[in-house]
């Protein structure tokens, strides 16, 4: 038979009769993309995202179904192709109901897997779910502890109950890990040979060196204090982050291999400069926000008026300073509520915050307040101060109330004074707490060639996503960067610098990250139908424990006493794993961001249209999510999937779908592995990760003899879902249920984790060197009286391998040929 | 098997025996069913109860269960009466065929309808049709092998294959069908009491010194006990001592309360495995082993194939690859295995085993291996027997039907089979602990003939007692017609009531596979 030739995106190849555009397109490299398509198979309803343009054509031909012609021209990428297919998503997405990613996954600012690391919790595997929390944030103790828990304010159970205590979970983990003893630290892995500056020892640097220790580079930190942990440790009171807990924590990063330089301070010890001069290929700067901001009222200067960070800081280092009986805390951050707590504590009689808004506005951690409000601290809002006056040996506050002006241009509303509402009130000690910038006074020095540049409000500027300043190889995070916030965004500044970082250091571009598109039901409550959670039976949230206000004002010793095991796991079963199982399989989510599909939550489903229906028990159906490409049913062998269309649009889309798996199922699970959206998804995956974020292993199903190859999905130390490529012989992507679903067993409970040694008639836990030596001792009794006093039974279980040994070591080491396996068949 | 799996897609007939696939082989059973469908390839389907792939079948005979021989020397009785033999092959391949034949043709279709129950005219066109299809295979499983005279079964089913030409071509075959993943690796290996790996025997001078020179061992001439003769042996004093890996003895063989007194009796007992079996219960020391999924190896399946286990996650807790731990205790005994992975014990292996001695990682990390594969550039060996016989010549085997010593009586009058169900596997230490397989089948059932458990007054569901010689066990009833009148069925996965506490460990004379497949019982309602 003599070939076609078919040119396809400017290439000519010759193929033979018979072939279709996209198999041909293949042959040339072209990636056409398919949804609805199985080889050999016709489909009823085409889908239509396989699409090309033929020259001479006046219609767009499906490549799936479209034999190649000789002399055809094929356009695969032109702009009709791409309007045709964007128009197909579009159709789908508009139908399409679901959440990708969980609400509260997303509201994370350092975007950790929340969902996956409860579900970890609530099945017991606690270490994993630390593992999951490790790979975006590095202090888990520390966050789990002083987070303002931004992913709580939109988790969804609200709308059934309460939101989960997301962050008391994390705490919880942290706290498990350190009790006991498992610091799960893989050993560092080979040096990259590139060496790079970590300046400043706080959240922002920790976190961008245990990133770039990961990725084998050597990393040195520069802190000017005397011990790490920045903020943490000098700007958080030991009662809120206990030192015990915070130096574990640095504890575990620096066994990361990562070097601490401390007592260095920038522009006095060293430069920019002469890091680089000393062969630091990068530098990253997060050296935070420790200058505090000026009052600019009268009296500022007096003796007895304090800065908030610089109190805390000695608090921190150790010392306590003086305030006598009555203390104004001026601010609202949450350093000015540390600091009213701090002296309540040291034994003040007398603690006012003066804050010139109200409550609502005020930036301190609402929860804080109300535990200070507690412990006899007292807020006076709407109030500010215009003059501080020495007078005898006490200061002397001129106040005035505040009221709002009208709005301005913007429509904001700003506080101004009230005239005639002047007062006075009398403190030993002011100290001044409304908010802070970074200390950028090592760039006046002479030899510091290096000087990134800044805002006028003195942060440093840097690329939105590339995290360098104005300064080749010079990065920076933090609050530096963003002015103070939360130890969380912090964390995550330090921790994408460090993948710029890596970027920059293998000479890629640093490039803009391409987002992935995110369905969501909503993303606020209001979008929400309460409908979606009608079945979802009441269980309110599990309370922190914490030690009561009259109690702990008494000493600096931990509020907060952490979730027990028991607690934990109520907690975490509590979530409603709202983010879709089927992420990592999802080809419309992939598709949609390839094809920059842009859809309009206004005009998406409101509302839950069918039931999800989780009858099977390892299939969940859920038809709002299914685009109706019919894969499914196309590829159960057993008639076993019925999938039906009613009333369809112009589109060629069916208005309602019924999709019912039958008594005729096997549960073989190729058609949830066929689905390529979240119609079909695996009870199994209580862990939605991207695709990228899973290891795949091929190896052999434990099961029968046929000896199945199986791909295993791995993260973290646990078989996400197991799949099979149709590549492999002997079983061509097929598989059975026990292959498909079966080898959870892996990770049960149950499974034996220690020697045991029965000792009056009850196992003990005994270490291998214990069993083993018992086990030789009384083998080598038996064997030294009569070698074929022993037998031994080897497994079919077990690898060649290990079949092999055994036999040897009956033979061998024994000597008798009592061996054999249970089964003959 | 002689053949590969794949292989069924491309035989014109074939004949299943002895053997369940849809629920033992289910990725095998969908090959067949689809060669059906798409190939137009014929089934013949051979077993007393009424298993689904029967729905496919051109043909099924259901035979009185353990009537094997004499249904198989029936067939061959019509192929030769009819000349339907392939008789170049036969001539040209084979040897022995005349006094064969003298045996084969005392059976005519009547005498084998007396002995089987299948009618003489159902017998003659499964004969017909297998001897005329072009490409005919035969795959069978433990319905086959596990009965008293399970070997006379095996040869007889090699004697139809010969006789038809159907050993050594594509789309042939004789096809066992191994039940657990790497049963055939365990026998490769040698973990067998009366050959050493590959299958070379304990009493070759030869081959001994080979294996002494590179082991540094004398090895031990008196071949050992087969798995059922230990525990008599253990009964009698002779063993005192076991280490058992990764098998559970204690649900899975036959007779077991017999293997528990005998475990009980033992002086010392080390269980290696991944969970806290019945068998390990009885233990002195229980040594946590890490699950496939934890190391690395190889498993060899069904078909020869020789494939690469590979870790994907780290051993949970403690737990160590049975591979470490016996390089350990060895060590500890004065004898150190300096083994650092499993690759350098396959090493050691392709210089020991001639039929693996072309199997290395290196090649196994591209494709998977068919042996025999004894060199470097041999490709493996999908196909046995191509061009002659490992022995030369065919030999076919007179095989004479024997009638079971368990047959029923009054007081047990009903057949007894036992087997798996497609969502469990061997005693359940692994499946019973995924939570959706106990969801479709959580508990042990027996099948029971409506018109039998009407008789005995038995509703579906309801619970009944099974009783044999040997013991008694209560189940649920499952009322169906896939058992015939008389037989019922009982999956061995389950603990609580192992089916094996019914079941007689009478031996076949040379395998040494007990007769799971026939037992008495009598079935009450509780
Ligand atoms: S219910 Fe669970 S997954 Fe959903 S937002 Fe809350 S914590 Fe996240
Ligand atoms: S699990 Fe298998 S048998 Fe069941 S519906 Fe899906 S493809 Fe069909
Ligand atoms: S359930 Fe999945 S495979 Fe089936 S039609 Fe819907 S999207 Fe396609
Ligand atoms: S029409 Fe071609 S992939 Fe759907």
């Amino acid at each position: 038979m003599s070939k076609l030739e078919l040119k396809i995106d400017g290439q000519t190849l010759w193929v033979d009769p018979g072939t279709i555009i996209l198999d041909a397109a293949l042959k040339a490299g072209v990636s056409i993309p398919t949804l609805c398509y199985i080889p050999n198979k016709a489909i009823e309803h085409p889908c239509g995202i396989c699409v090309v343009e033929v020259e001479g054509k006046e219609e767009l031909v499906q490549a799936c179904s479209t034999l190649v012609e000789d002399g055809m021209v094929v356009a695969s990428r032109s702009d009709r192709v791409i309007k045709a297919r964007q128009q197909v998503l579009e159709q789908m997405l508009s139908r399409h109901y679901g959440d990708c990613i969980a609400p509260c996954s997303l509201t994370c600012p350092a975007g950790i897997n929340i969902q996956g690391y409860l579900s970890r919790i609530a099945r017991g595997e606690f270490i994993e779910a630390l593992k999951l929390i490790k790979e975006k944030n590095p202090l888990p103790l520390s966050v789990g502890r002083v987070c303002p828990h931004f992913c709580e304010t939109l988790c969804r159970r609200i709308l059934v109950d309460e939101c989960l205590s997301i962050n008391h979970l994390k705490r919880f983990v942290a706290d498990f890990a350190m009790d006991h003893k498992d610091t799960h630290v893989s050993p560092p892995p080979p040096s990259s040979g590139y060496k790079v500056a970590v300046i400043g020892g706080g959240p922002a640097g920790l976190s961008a060196a245990y990133y770039l220790a990961l990725m084998g580079h050597e990393v040195t930190i520069f802190e000017a204090m005397p011990e790490l942990g920045g903020m943490l440790r000098y700007g958080i009171p030991e009662f809120r982050l206990p030192k015990k807990v915070l130096n574990k924590e640095i504890e575990d990063i620096l066994r990361a291999g990562v070097r601490p330089q401390t007592g260095k301070r920038l522009g006095v010890d060293f430069t920019i400069k002469s890091l680089k001069e000393s062969g630091f290929e990068a530098v990253f700067l997060g050296i935070g926000a420790w200058q505090n901001q000026k009052l600019d009222v009268e009296g500022e200067e007096l003796d007895g008026v304090l800065s908030g960070p610089e109190f805390l800081k000695s608090m921190g280092m150790g010392q306590m300073p003086s305030t006598g009986r009555r203390v104004a805390v001026i601010g609202g951050v949450d350093t000015a509520v540390d600091t009213a707590r701090t002296c309540v504590r040291m034994g003040v009689d007398e603690v006012v915050v003066i804050y010139q808004r109200s409550m609502m506005e005020m930036p301190a951690s609402h929860r804080e307040v109300i535990e200070a409000e507690k412990e006899g601290v007292k807020f006076i809002f709407m109030t500010g101060l215009t003059k501080i006056k020495k007078e005898k040996d006490s200061l002397k506050l001129e106040t005035v109330r505040m009221k709002l002006s009208t709005p301005d241009k913007k429509g904001k509303r700003w506080p101004i004074p009230d005239p005639g509402s002047e007062d006075t009130r009398e403190a030993d000690t002011v100290i001044v707490a409304t908010g802070q910038f970074p200390d950028l006074s090592w760039m006046e020095l002479q030899d510091e060639a290096v000087k990134p540049h800044v805002l006028s409000d003195g942060t440093i500027i840097t690329g939105a996503q590339t995290f360098q300043t104005s300064e080749k190889g010079v990065f920076a995070g933090g609050d530096a960067v963003r002015g103070p916030k939360t130890v969380i965004r912090a964390i995550n500044g330090g921790r994408k610098a460090a993948e710029a970082i890596q970027t920059y250091l293998s000479k890629k571009p640093l490039h803009r990250y391409k987002r992935q598109l995110n369905f969501t039901k909503g993303k606020k409550f209001e979008d929400l139908d309460l409908h979606n959670f009608e079945n979802v039976p009441m269980r309110l949230g599990e309370k922190m424990p914490v030690r009561a206000p009259e109690r702990r004002i008494r000493d600096f010793d931990e509020i907060e006493l952490g979730f027990t095991e028991e607690t934990a796991l109520r907690e975490s079963k509590r979530c409603l794993e709202c983010g879709c199982a089927a992420l990592s399989k999802c080809k419309l989510r992939k598709l949609s961001t390839e094809y920059e599909v842009r859809f309009r939550i206004s005009s998406m489903l409101k509302r839950r249209k069918y039931e999800i229906n989780s009858c099977h028990p390892f299939i969940v159906i859920d038809p709002n999510k299914c685009i109706f490409c019919q894969r499914c049913k196309n590829s159960c062998e057993y008639d076993a999937l019925e999938l039906t269309g009613t009333n369809f649009d112009n589109d060629g889309l069916p208005e309602q779908i019924s999709l019912i798996i039958n008594e005729k199922c096997v549960s073989c699970g190729a058609c949830v592995d066929n689905c390529p959206a979240g119609g079909l998804s695996k009870k199994s995956i209580t862990l939605p990760v991207d695709a990228n974020e899973i290891k795949k292993v091929k190896t052999v199903c434990p099961f029968c003899g046929c000896g199945c190859v199986i791909e295993l999905n791995i993260k973290g130390n646990s078989i996400v879902e197991v799949n099979a490529d149709p590549e492999d012989a002997p079983n061509f992507g097929n598989l059975c249920v026990k292959g498909r679903f079966g080898t959870s067993f892996v990770s049960h409970p149950q499974r034996l984790k220690k020697p045991l040694i029965r000792k009056r008639g009850y196992f003990w836990e005994a270490s291998w060197e214990d069993a083993i030596s018992l086990i030789a001792q009384k083998f080598l009794e038996i064997r030294n009286n009569d070698p074929d006093g022993l037998a031994g039974l080897s497994s079919a279980r077990c690898t060649n391998e290990e079949n092999y040994l055994l036999q040897k070591f009956m033979r061998a080491v024994i000597g008798t040929n009592n061996v054999d396996h249970c089964a003959r068949l | 098997m002689t053949n590969p799996i794949a292989d069924f897609k491309k035989a014109d007939v074939i004949l299943i025996t002895g053997s369940n696939p849809t629920e033992n082989h289910p990725v095998i059973a969908l090959q067949m069913i689809k060669a059906v469908q798409e190939n137009k390839t014929k089934l013949i389907v051979v077993d007393p109860r009424e298993i689904e792939i029967a729905q496919y079948a051109e043909i099924r005979l259901r035979p009185k269960p353990g009537t094997d021989v004499a249904w198989l020397n029936g067939m061959m009785y019509v192929i030769i009466d009819e000349d339907l033999y392939d008789i170049s092959y036969v001539a040209d391949r084979t040897e022995n065929f005349m006094a064969f034949k003298e045996t084969v043709m005392r059976y005519n279709p009547e005498f084998v309808e007396q002995v089987t129950g299948i009618p003489a005219k159902d017998l003659i066109s499964a004969a017909r049709l297998y001897a005329k299809a072009g490409r005919g295979s035969i795959a069978y499983c433990m319905g086959i092998t596990q009965h008293a005279f399970g070997t006379d079964n095996v040869k007889s089913i090699a004697n139809l294959a010969m006789l038809c030409g159907n050993v050594g071509i594509k789309g042939g075959g004789v096809n066992p069908l191994r039940g657990q993943n790497n049963v055939q690796g365990a026998c490769d290996m040698g973990a067998l009491p009366n050959v050493l790996p590959g299958y070379q025997s304990i009493s070759d001078q030869e081959t001994v010194r080979k294996f002494e020179k590179v082991w540094g061992k004398k090895l031990p001439a008196k071949p050992g006990l087969a798995v059922t003769d230990m525990w008599p042996a253990i009964l009698e004093k002779k063993i005192k001592g076991m280490y058992i890996l990764g098998e559970n003895p204690v649900v899975s063989d036959p007779n077991l309360k017999e293997v528990e007194a005998a475990l009980k009796k033992l002086d010392f007992l080390v269980v290696q495995d991944i969970f806290m079996t019945e068998t390990a219960k009885l233990a002195n020391v229980v040594l946590p082993a890490a699950s496939f999924a934890e190391k690395e190896g190889t498993f060899t399946n069904t078909e020869r194939r020789v494939q690469r286990v590979r870790q994907g996650l780290d051993p949970l807790g403690d737990s160590r690859p049975d591979w470490k731990i016996i390089c350990n205790l060895s060590e500890k005994m004065g004898m150190p295995m300096n083994y650092d992975t499993p690759e350098e014990i396959m090493e050691e292996i392709a210089c020991l085993v001639p039929i693996y001695g072309g199997i290395h990682y290196e090649r196994l990390n591209k494709n998977s291996l068919q042996w025999p594969c004894p060199n470097w550039e041999h490709p493996g060996t999908p196909y046995l027997h191509k061009d002659s016989f490992t022995r030369g010549k065919g030999l076919f085997q007179s095989v004479e039907s024997i009638l079971s010593d368990e047959l029923p009586n009054e007081e047990y009058p009903f057949l007894l089979s036992t087997g798996r169900v497609l969502y469990h596997y061997n005693s359940g230490t692994m499946t019973r602990k995924v939570e959706g397989l106990n969801l479709i089948f959580p508990e042990v059932i027996t099948e029971i003939h409506p018109l039998d458990a009407k008789n005995k007054g038995i509703a579906d569901g309801s619970m009944v007692k099974i009783t044999s010689r040997r013991g008694e066990i209560t189940t649920r009833a499952c009322l169906t017609k896939k058992s015939p009148e008389g037989i019922v069925f009982i999956p061995f996965h389950f603990g609580e009531a192992a089916a094996n506490i019914l079941t007689s460990d009478t031996l076949d004379p040379i395998a040494r596979i007990p007769a799971f497949k026939v037992c008495a019982v009598s079935v009450e309602p509780v």
